[in-house]
């Protein structure tokens, strides 16, 4: 996957061995398998979260996986302007483009591992949209929007 | 991310985060490579600044791998398998691409990636998420997430009547 890579992992950091001793490695209480469904204008997303209680969840509400999806020319799909109040979506780009822009003037491009976190808060309308260079290309596409 | 009661109504904000800004680690044998995109994992912070506590990374386990991610008690943890196959918890609970584990409580989250992957998708990749539970009522519908019906109500009131901004269109 294009995401981030790290050309040499053991110069990274690394993460400390817990003592087994004393940590307890977390039991699974359920897994479950993400439906398949069509978001948008009509993209094919897994939705992660699907038949588990927001209990469990919480703080976390929604999650949907898109792709990984090869698109032919003239077939990448976004969504159409919507409205969001009263919490926060990350969209993480593993493999793909997407440009957003916003009701307050924001807007960008995120692309390959990039993040847009965006706190709907008060209310916000936005859309997510492939570039137009994408949709007469074509391409591929994975990500991942979560709130 | 649900928001807190307390913080339901904050002005909208973005933020970018580039590919490059996000925290990378490794296992001690170098196998798995985790991306520590918001909170922080053993003290490594990641780059999302987020309104109630919550932990975001995206790791990949080359085939054979296994990694301990010391994970805050008081947060939950979800793991979901965006590709590849492997096994979770001490138990080796299978899971493969699209599959999500909710985890028990405890202080490590276990992964591991099974030796033999499809040509297709190489290696495990999987989106582990946990935050401190807000514990509040959800009123959702739709594109908004409110604590109360009355609070739905309105929000959909706003946005017919063009209080949520507009599209410029």
């Amino acid at each position: 996957m294009p995401a981030i890579t790290a050309p040499a992992a053991l110069a990274l950091p690394r993460v400390t061995v817990p003592d087994p001793r004393r940590a307890t490695v977390r039991p699974v209480r359920s897994i479950t398998t993400a439906p398949r469904g069509l978001e948008g204008e009509g993209f094919p997303v897994r939705r992660a979260f699907a038949g588990v209680q927001l209990a469990d969840l919480d703080p976390f509400i929604h999650l949907d996986q898109m792709g990984e999806v090869e698109y032919a020319p003239g077939e990448p799909k976004g969504t159409a302007w919507h409205p969001h109040r009263g919490f926060e979506t990350v969209t993480y780009i593993i493999d793909g483009t997407f440009e957003h822009h916003d009701s307050h003037g924001g807007g960008g491009v995120i692309t390959d591992g990039d993040t847009q976190w965006m706190t709907a808060g008060a209310g916000i309308l936005h859309i997510e949209q492939p570039p137009e260079w994408l949709v007469a290309r074509g391409g591929r596409s994975t990500d991942c929007n979560c709130g | 991310m649900n928001l807190p009661a307390r913080d339901k109504l904050v002005a909208p904000r973005y933020q970018d985060i580039r590919a490059t800004a996000v925290s990378l680690l490794s296992s001690p044998d170098g196998g798995a490579l985790l991306r520590v995109i918001a909170g922080e994992v053993d003290g490594h912070p990641g780059p999302g600044v987020t309104y109630s506590p919550i932990s975001v990374v995206h790791a990949t386990l080359q085939p054979g791998a296994e990694v301990d991610i010391p994970w805050r008690p008081d947060f939950n943890a979800l793991v979901y398998a965006l590709s590849g196959a492997g096994h979770v918890a001490a138990e080796r609970r299978p899971i493969h691409t699209g599959q999500l584990a909710v985890l028990d409580a405890g202080d490590v989250i276990r992964i591991a990636a099974d030796r033999a992957q499809d040509s297709h998708t190489p290696a495990l990749d999987v989106y582990i998420m946990g935050g401190l539970p807000i514990g509040e009522p959800v009123a959702w519908y739709g594109p908004f997430v409110m604590n109360t019906h009355a609070e739905l109500a309105q929000a959909f009131d706003d946005y017919r009547s063009g209080r949520l901004g507009s599209s410029g269109q």
